[in-house]
């Protein structure tokens, strides 16, 4: 397919300064996201996996501009928005949202759920005169009440206030969201109706999604395309069939390795890694994963491994020796 | 060969006593722990399985909990029977527990090396020296590089993996029988958890103890328990062997949780359909139905279910259920 | 409707503790408001016996014996409640909003901003207070207007630490950060959505900081910047500095009382409000 893609990320970089010394100097820095680059299509999701401390929290708020990158290029819809000031941005954020990971911190518990919901049509002067029933419709694609508008977020359960959170996100109807592990706090049981609601909203609105989770197979359910972060930076990327069929990086391998199944038949080789992630202060030299790689090699200390195309299209792993593990 | 009968639990009742009203946490429980053997307790928040690890322990805050009912036989022996200082005298030594968050459950202002051998100094007769060698081979023992040095150091400068490897070193530095781990890995990345489930089923192994795992994930049951126990609302509603609940689940609260799980063996592609989701929410513990309390969320549900709690009933060898269905 | 407010009511309602302390400080409110009225206690300043008499049982007004003119203690004392109410409201109103606002400017842009914030009430909480309110009470002159501003610039310190830490604190909240990715500009963020949140602060900052303000006006009149042409404690506690040599323990008594129960209410409500308002003891898992 031809078409611009949503949204385009190019050589994103954050680093958080680390000051210190009677100055306030600048003594370190947390490479948060080193160097990160891909695409979304859209109405496609995006799935991004890794660990904690692997920066994808930090790259999806970059790119809605909530934390500011320290360089790199967005485009969104064709247009840089990297360095778009922030009343320009503010414009823009109709058509880009955010659901958090915390149901419970990211509800205002002072405010109403119709309050809350209200709140991004004021902002966009949008249904003016109709607020209450759009208000309504949202509450009712997203399975709650019309009632809930009266109540305030701690009268409900987890689910419920992410349904909530989900609602407010649609209000303004956009095209792109972040979901930044929208499912992790909430019960297994809960976890399935709330992806079930992300998937069919997305059937009925079109909505293109950037998926992040620590969770493995959640990713590979509901997402098209699936790219693995290490440390800042994506080790390998690919369509979701092809990154748990045939996985070439081996820190990804590790990765769905380690996942426990909910099969006490299936025998599975397990990948056990080494040590503990390394601090994002202080990357290792040359490839990231280097110490805790079980086929790392000599020169794998030396030079970090560009992102490489593999034997299946549109399969990019970021490893000397990718797919040897 | 029978496995030695290390703990056995008996219509355990702990309840708390609140504003709005008496909630009953854990309601008639009963389940046995063999040795060498581990026994997993799943269910989602609210069901009472941290309330039951910690009623073992006997560490529910009372007021505003209580043990209302039930016997707690390890060994034989009432734990609920006992003292303050004898319980003391079990906590830690015979039976420990590691909890789920590391960073809270050790204190920030000493060494791990000198919590180590707190734990070791208040129930065995050995000197500091001797305390302190055996601090540095538990540390060994779970996995720590050098464990001379890390002796020394203060939580905060470990990572969340060696500071629950420190945890699990200290539950297991007197060589207890029995060992309690609630949520030991949900917080920790997934392969830091392999590493850790790896190490806890090696000790095992090596020191026989019996394990009580308590988790919501039922990929960490599979891997590492032999029997396992589903609770729903402070009940039980499904026991019996891992395998043979796994491939034979017969409660409808435990089918649901394992068709909502999204499968990752590649074995279906069922990549962006729709999951099968239980619908509902987990009833409040102060409104409880009346009758089963999974029947507001029960594709099965009868009329019968609203009458009567059912009853744990056995429908194959070892393998109990609560529920009126036979699926 | 169960807002977080008509929770906090219902737990407060509970400690009768607190509803008792509620109760005396409207009582004291309602006696300063007749006194100054004038259907208290009036007149004061008549000779109602002999001076320095001490108290007796002749009549309600003679209950606290008489001062050096022969006036009513009793009256003074009650009168001396609308000293006492008045300055702590006044003082709460200049003081409160300074407060506020340089806190939530000061932890909410950080920065820069934060730093010279920071600086200039550092450099006011380092000059001791009682200093500050005598160098103020000289330069405006005698009277109560100079003992509300002097108390009133000089007590929002306190509050703009705890505001600064609080708006700090939740400007990182995801609920604050949800609102900035639907749009919301700094001034909502700030006003709509996270001074919603510290407003009990305010609340628990303002009922301990009126019986500061109490102590302090006792304090300035006790120095003698205090106020004029009205009785109040703090005159009625200077002028038993002279009286106690003579034995005459009255007027202290009653200006003492006076204060203590106020003083004590303050307190006990201030700690109930904390518990009934504070956040966190209503997070439900």
């Amino acid at each position: 397919m031809n078409q611009t893609p949503l949204l385009e990320v190019k050589n994103l970089v954050k680093n958080f300064p680390i000051k210190g010394g009677i100055f306030s100097r600048e003594v370190a820095s947390v490479k948060a996201v080193s160097d990160v680059s891909f695409v979304i299509q859209k109405g496609e999701t995006l799935g991004l996996v890794g660990e904690s401390g692997c920066g994808k929290s930090t790259l999806g708020r970059c790119i809605l501009r909530l934390i500011e990158p320290s360089s790199g290029q967005i485009i969104f819809n064709g247009q840089e928005i990297s360095q778009l000031p922030q009343p320009d941005m503010r414009k823009l954020r109709r058509r880009m949202q955010i659901i958090f990971q915390d149901p419970y911190a990211s509800l205002n518990p002072r405010m109403t759920v119709g309050d809350i919901l209200r709140e991004p049509l004021e902002i966009h002067g949008l249904y003016k005169g109709q607020r209450n029933e759009r208000v309504c419709k949202l509450l009712e694609l997203c399975g709650l009440r019309a009632e809930a508008m009266n109540r305030y977020p701690h009268e409900f359960s987890g689910g419920q206030r992410q349904r909530i959170c989900i609602a407010r996100a649609l209000a303004v109807e956009p095209e792109f969201i972040v979901c930044d592990e929208p499912v992790s706090a909430l019960d297994v049981s809960i976890q399935s109706q709330i992806l079930n609601l992300m998937m069919d909203l997305q059937e009925e609105f079109k909505l293109t999604y950037l998926f992040i989770s620590h969770d493995l197979k959640v990713v590979e359910h509901v997402s098209n395309r699936v790219a693995v972060m290490y440390l800042g930076k994506i080790v390998e990327t690919a369509s979701a069939e092809d990154i748990y069929a045939s996985p070439k990086h081996p820190y990804t391998k590790a990765l769905l390795s380690a996942v426990p199944i909910p099969d006490p038949q299936f025998k599975k080789t397990r990948i056990i890694l080494q040590g503990d992630v390394p601090s994002p202060i202080h990357p290792p030299s040359g490839c990231y994963f280097h110490p805790r790689c079980p086929i790392a090699q000599e020169n794998c200390k030396f030079s970090y491994p560009p992102l490489e195309e593999q034997a299946e299209k549109t399969h990019w792993a970021s490893c000397f020796y990718a797919g040897k593990l | 060969m029978e496995a030695e009968k290390i703990l056995e639990i008996k219509n355990l009742t702990t309840q708390f006593n609140t504003q709005e009203g008496t909630v009953i946490a854990v309601d008639d429980i009963s389940f046995s722990i063999y040795k060498g053997k581990t026994l997993g307790i799943v269910g989602e928040s609210g069901c009472g399985k941290s309330v039951t690890s910690l009623s073992i322990m006997r560490l529910i805050p009372q007021p505003p909990g209580e043990i209302a009912k039930g016997e707690i036989l390890y060994r034989g022996q009432d734990l609920l029977k006992l003292s303050m200082s004898e319980m003391r005298k079990i906590r830690g030594n015979e039976i420990s527990m590691i909890f789920q968050e590391p960073m809270t459950s050790l204190n920030p202002v000493f060494t791990v090396g000198n919590q180590i051998m707190e734990a070791i100094l208040l129930h065995q007769k050995v000197t500091r020296r001797e305390a302190k060698n055996k601090a540095i081979e538990m540390l060994k023992l779970v996995g720590i590089p050098s464990p001379e040095e890390r002796i020394n150091d203060y939580p905060h400068q470990l990572s969340g993996g060696m500071r629950q490897r420190i945890m699990i070193a200290m539950a297991l530095s007197c060589n207890p029988n029995v060992l309690i781990a609630d949520e030991p890995t949900t917080a920790l990345d997934v392969t830091i958890q392999a590493q850790i489930l790896e190490l806890m089923k090696g000790l095992r192994e090596t020191l026989g103890m019996a394990m009580i795992l308590i988790t919501h994930d039922l990929g960490i049951i599979a891997e590492t328990a032999e029997e396992v126990i589903i609770m729903y609302a402070g009940k039980i509603v499904e026991q019996g062997p891992v395998r043979e609940i796994f491939a034979h689940p017969k409660h409808p609260y435990t089918r649901g949780l394992l068709n909502s799980i999204p499968n990752v063996t590649g074995a279906e592609k069922n990549r962006k359909k729709r999951l099968e989701a239980i619908p509902g929410i987990v009833p409040s513990l102060l409104d409880l139905p009346h009758g089963c309390r999974f029947q507001t969320r029960c594709p099965y549900v009868k009329d019968r279910c609203g009458h009567a709690e059912p009853k744990l009933r056995s429908i194959a060898t070892a393998h109990e259920i609560a529920c009126y269905e036979d699926l | 409707m169960n807002s977080l407010w008509v929770d906090a009511w219902n737990r407060l309602k509970q400690e009768k503790l607190a509803l008792f302390s509620l109760g005396i400080i409207l009582l004291y409110s309602l006696i300063a408001l007749a006194a100054k009225l004038g259907f208290l206690a009036t007149p004061w300043d008549v000779e109602i016996g002999a001076a320095y008499s001490p108290p007796s049982l002749e009549s309600l007004k003679h209950i606290f014996g008489t001062d050096i003119f022969g006036r009513s203690v009793l009256y003074k004392a009650l009168h001396g409640t609308r000293v006492a109410m008045s300055v702590g409201l006044v003082s709460a109103l200049i003081a409160t909003p300074i407060g506020v606002v340089l806190g939530s400017v000061a932890g909410y842009f950080g920065g820069k901003i934060d730093e010279a914030i920071v600086w200039f009430y550092t450099t006011i909480s380092s000059i001791p207070s009682i200093m500050l309110l005598i160098a103020i009470a000289y330069v405006l002159g005698k009277g109560i207007y100079s003992v509300y501003i002097a108390l009133g610039v000089t007590s929002w310190v306190s509050l703009a630490r705890l505001i600064r830490g609080e708006f700090m604190k939740h400007k990182t909240r995801e609920y604050v950060i949800a609102a900035e990715s639907i749009g919301a500009n700094h001034l909502k963020r700030i006003f709509k959505h996270i001074f919603p949140n510290v407003i009990h602060i305010v609340i628990i900052n303002v009922s301990l900081q009126f019986q500061i303000a109490i102590k302090s006006e006792v304090i300035l009149s006790y120095l003698g910047l205090g106020v004029q042409g009205q009785p109040s404690w703090g005159v009625m506690i200077d002028d038993a500095k002279l009286e106690l040599a003579r034995g005459v323990w009255w007027q202290l008594t009653a200006a003492t009382i006076g204060m203590f129960f106020v003083v004590l209410a303050f307190n006990i409500l201030g700690d109930a409000l904390r518990d009934a308002l504070d956040p966190k003891l209503k997070s439900r898992a």
